[in-house]
């Protein structure tokens, strides 16, 4: 079930660059973040909530939260069908939580303060939800929480979820794949390649510096150089977490076409923790690049190369 | 809507309303008065819960003025509203009937009063109806769908800033067409933001239905009942609506929970309610969670027939 999301640098790589993913070379069958999606109706997944020292780019780190040491946490890959059960296992000294998009679940595996959900510093707690006919798509999970301190919100009133885990790091994608959208091998049936871009924002409250606008957890220029063969056809897992601003995504000489209605746009944007797919066609070779185009994400780091390669 | 009130020696019904829960104490100022503001499924019903049935009365009267408006426990500012609400009273009516609308302003300004498409860019009519003034508007042809309605006069000092809408004064509209979907209620949620000048001693509010937590309204529903949700974003910041545990189809076919409104923008999102207990629904934007833009929904249990309110009150127990 876990994943290792295209921006690790592999040993022996400079860091100064940014880290080619996508078609690295030949292949005979699809790949994807997910990898084989096993058969098993019941998936578990342990997540450790941990305190992490984040490099956000070579040189470049700060103290903070994370599901597993990694930001985003491991990718959560299902059918249609399938049980999630998640351990929480808590290493932070704050209440902790895993809060899922999409799936169906009972209150107590809402990871909610409302609900008492959560794990206690030091201790676990077991989530249980349901992937079902209507949460067929790409979806993040969270900490809903996690508190630095104490700090009410307004005057004395303290409100039922928090933002502090999630602005600090505490996120990751779940995919769940429908019927007929994997082959035998569990892979993807219609696409080349399948990947999850993780859109986010790392404010200055939680980096101690400057404000990170980042893809997959970094800053340009190590974010994903995304490479592809022309021919190919690649469908995005697209997911904003916020937690605050909105996040497009832009890729000059390119459409998106939205995976379930078919419609064909130049840009896509999502607000915070709003997700998507989108389809590419590589039908030219083509050097370009991948921003945010809001203003001042690009400035902050949430860019990256675009190559169409023959 | 169905409002209980429970003083802050009911700390205790507080806690059973939420049902696994522990809702420590500390959230609330020492004399707060907490009344939660129950809609939806507040009775047993055989027929939907619309905003109204065919056939009835169509006539409507709006007073505006000036109100302290109570937007959290314990803290007000001064509000423009429709009949003393934010929002103003839906107005409701069914295809080619004609809406009479008797507005008086008790503001000592002019107000704009505007009508169009919630989410859309054209404007059905705008009437200006100054201070003591009372106009009777008849509204004929509407759309189907949801409207809004809202005062458009500038602010005080501005040329173009609309005054009205930052200081509360919008409600809605809902014309129901022969082809409606069918749903078991139908539900509106304003989404805004209250900011200084307007609030007292430079607070920021982001709401729901013109209230922060937990004023704002905590919906009851019984389970496989089909809401209507129509998501009105009538601030001047981007909001977006996730319900926890439940999932919608979008107008492209997508399956989600959340979703980002533009300021101005509308949509409706049809969601099953699919698992008993309580569950928050909020703005995902945790800035504006921090605001108060969070409430609570609470799905009864399947084969529950009686009292919610009674029922949220044991915690849930039959």
């Amino acid at each position: 079930m876990v994943i290792t999301p295209g921006w690790f640098l592999p040993p022996g790589a400079t860091a100064s660059g940014s880290q080619l993913v996508g078609h690295l070379g030949e292949h005979d069958t699809p790949e994807s973040d997910c990898g084989p999606v096993p058969n098993d109706p019941i998936k578990h997944v342990t997540l450790v909530a941990q305190a992490t020292v984040w490099e956000v780019a070579p040189g470049e780190s700060f103290p903070t939260w994370s599901f597993n040491g990694v930001i985003p946490g491991p990718t959560i890959c299902l059918r249609e069908g399938d049980t999630l059960i998640v351990t929480l296992e808590n290493q932070l000294s704050t209440i902790a939580s895993f809060h899922a998009h999409g799936l169906a679940r009972e209150p107590s595996s809402d990871g909610t303060w409302m609900t008492a959900s959560y794990a206690p510093p030091g201790g676990s707690y077991t989530y249980t939800l349901q992937a079902d006919a209507t949460s067929v798509g790409t979806w993040a999970y969270h900490d809903a929480v996690a508190e630095l301190d104490e700090e009410p919100f307004i005057d004395g009133l303290s409100l039922p979820e928090s933002g502090e885990g999630i602005e600090r790091g505490m996120f990751g994608a779940i995919i769940v794949y429908g019927e007929g959208e994997l082959d035998e091998a569990g892979l993807p049936a219609s696409y080349d390649h399948e990947l999850v871009l993780v859109e986010a924002e790392f404010g200055s409250e939680v980096t101690g510096g400057p404000v990170y606008m980042t893809i997959n957890g970094k800053i340009a220029p190590v974010t994903p150089h995304y490479q592809f063969q022309v021919g190919e056809t690649v469908r995005f897992r697209i997911i904003n977490v916020g937690p605050n601003a909105n996040h497009d995504l832009w890729i000059s000489g390119l459409e998106w076409r939205q995976t379930q209605s078919g419609s064909v746009v130049t840009s896509v944007l999502f607000g915070a923790l709003e997700f998507g797919d989108f389809t590419l066609e590589m039908g030219e070779p083509l050097e370009t690049r991948y921003i945010c185009s809001i203003n001042g994400h690009e400035a902050a780091g949430m860019h990256g190369l675009f190559s169409i390669i023959e | 809507m169905i409002q209980f009130k429970a003083v802050s020696t009911t700390l205790a019904f507080i806690s059973l309303l939420t049902f696994q829960i522990v809702t420590p104490a500390y959230f609330l100022p020492p004399d707060a008065e907490i009344v939660t503001d129950y809609q939806g499924h507040t009775t047993e019903h055989s027929a939907p819960y619309l905003f109204c049935e065919s056939g009835g009365s169509r006539d409507y009267t709006l007073i505006i003025s000036e109100v302290r408006w109570e937007v959290a426990p314990g803290q007000f500012f001064t509000a423009w509203t429709f009949n003393s609400a934010i929002p103003g009273p839906t107005l409701c009516g069914y295809e080619g009937e004609t809406l009479q609308i008797e507005i008086m302003n008790r503001l000592d300004r002019s107000v704009e009063f505007s009508v169009a498409p919630a989410g859309g860019t054209e404007v059905i009519t705008t009437v200006t109806i100054d201070h003591d003034e009372t106009y009777t508007l008849a509204l004929s042809n509407l759309p189907n769908g949801t409207l809004v309605y809202h005062d458009v006069a500038p602010e005080s000092g501005s040329d173009t800033t609309p005054g009205g809408v930052a200081h509360g004064l919008y409600g809605a509209i809902v014309i129901y067409g022969n082809n409606e979907p069918l749903v078991d209620h139908d539900i509106i949620v304003f989404e805004d933001e209250f900011t200084p000048p307007i609030t007292d001693d430079n607070d920021y509010f982001a709401v729901l239905n013109g209230k922060a937590y937990p004023l704002n309204p905590h919906y009851i529903f019984a389970v496989n009942e089909v809401v209507r949700f129509r998501m009105i974003n009538i601030g001047s910041e981007y909001h977006t609506f996730h319900i926890h545990g439940h999932v919608w189809l979008d107008a492209s076919g997508n399956h989600i929970d959340n979703k980002v409104l533009a300021p101005g923008e509308a949509v409706d999102g049809l969601v099953k309610m699919r698992e008993p207990g309580s569950w928050m629904y909020h703005c995902h934007i945790y800035d504006h969670i921090a605001g108060g833009m969070t409430a609570m929904l609470t799905v009864l249990s399947d084969g529950f027939e009686g009292d919610p309110i009674v029922y949220l009150r044991n915690g849930g127990a039959h």
